[in-house]
């Protein structure tokens, strides 16, 4: 059985590293993407588990990623992750079709047992 | 609702948003750097052709906001410091007590990452600043132990333990003091957890603005003085001038001075250091 996959979309590489180095614990497989129209290409060729998404990115923004994704119905979980956690940013890309919304500066074991959960809540074993 | 894009100098996006939610953002200090919007997030213009943006961008943040935001992540730092504090490394940094120095360093990085002090934004309150600074020191003394052990010749590794506690403070030698006309110049460097100076002479604590000065130099009362401090594992110095206020003629010999332009994040800093050193 294929591990499952969690997409990591921040156009900061730094960002997607210690991401991917807070994932080295959990059984999945990571994919990387640093724009939002990467994302979503990522995402229609194949469908992953998780999505770990920024939302001020280069070309299309995270909250325009999450209104594309909305209607496709997806079984994703879409994790935000933005320093912009006012309430009402919050509501909003939770409407959007957001699942979760992680405040940087994160913590890796937050990203963890997060994306963890997001993996169970899945369906993914993790 | 009119949605909107915003553009920062780097041409990264946030949008749509509405009106109320660009509000928000501006009155929590969240975005700084609108350089162009649009309103159909194809056709940026600049932010001056969107007096409606203009004027929401430029409303001031609230004070208290920012910082009851730096109080909880200042107190969940020191939380945090204090989970840690016996617990052995490979537990703080979550690796297997037996990992490799690849492990080690990846999990070093990753959570030195949050708590590098060059990262703060350049309003983080003194006391966030100090606790950033402590927890970056608390992560490399363990990472420097772990390195230790994997030194050629050094023996095979048990978990390295918690830091011990650090040892008492040495007896405080004499200040360098040096006469600039009429002026003395005073350079001070404290040692991590220690605040004596803004605390051993009860009549010129901190609580007055004021530090004793160990030294031999015969000063007089009222002379001008000018106080450079430097705190071990901060980048930065302080700087004040003051005047003498008390002359000791016993031993040790020594001075106080008043700092008179003390700006209050230069109390903050005094005041951080000081309780830090007798938490």
């Amino acid at each position: 059985m294929s591990l499952p996959e969690v997409l990591i979309v921040d156009d900061d590489r730094l960002l997607r590293t210690m991401v991917k180095d807070a994932l080295s614990d959990v059984p999945c497989t990571v994919r990387e993407a640093d724009s939002g129209d990467a994302a979503l290409n990522a995402i229609t060729e194949r469908e992953p588990a998780v999505v770990v998404l920024d939302l001020v990115m280069p070309g299309k923004s995270g909250l325009e990623v999450l209104k594309a994704l909305k209607p496709k119905g997806l079984r994703t979980r879409i994790l935000v992750l933005s320093s912009l956690d006012t309430e009402a940013l919050v509501q909003q890309a939770m409407t959007d079709g957001a699942h979760g919304y992680l405040a940087k500066p994160i913590h890796p074991l937050d990203v963890q047992n997060v994306v963890r959960a997001a993996l169970e809540a899945v369906g993914a074993k993790s | 609702m009119s949605d909107y894009w915003l553009a920062d100098s780097e041409a990264r996006v946030l949008g749509p948003v509405s009106l109320a939610v660009v509000r928000d953002l501006a009155l929590r200090g969240k975005i700084q750097d609108v350089r162009a919007v649009s309103r159909d997030g194809r056709t940026f213009v600049p932010l001056r052709e969107m007096p409606e943006l203009m004027e929401v961008l430029s409303l001031p943040p609230k004070q208290g906001e920012a910082t009851r935001a730096q109080a909880e992540a200042t107190q969940q730092i020191r939380d945090w410091l204090a989970s840690i504090k016996d617990r052995p490394s490979h537990e703080v940094f979550r690796v297997p007590a037996n990992a490799s120095r690849d492990a080690w360093r990846a999990a070093f990085f990753a959570l030195i990452h949050r708590y590098v002090p060059s990262r703060l934004p350049t309003d983080a309150t003194p006391e966030l600043r100090l606790a950033c600074e402590d927890a970056f020191l608390a992560l490399a003394e363990r990472m420097v132990a772990i390195e230790r052990m994997f030194r050629p010749g050094a023996a095979v590794p048990p978990p390295p333990p918690p830091p011990s506690a650090p040892s008492p403070l040495p007896p405080m030698g004499p200040a360098q003091v040096t006469w600039r006309g009429g002026m003395i110049h005073v350079r001070l460097h404290l040692a991590r957890g220690d605040a004596r100076p803004f605390t051993m002479d009860p009549e010129a604590t901190w609580k007055q603005d004021s530090l004793a000065v160990h030294s031999n130099e015969k000063v007089m009362v009222n002379t001008p003085a000018e106080v450079t401090l430097s705190f071990e594992g901060h980048v930065t110095q302080m700087h004040a001038t003051g005047r003498v206020v008390g002359v000791k003629t016993t031993h040790p010999l020594g001075f106080s001075v008043r700092l008179l332009d003390l700006g209050e994040d230069q109390r903050a800093m005094i005041r951080a250091w000081v309780a830090r050193a007798q938490a």
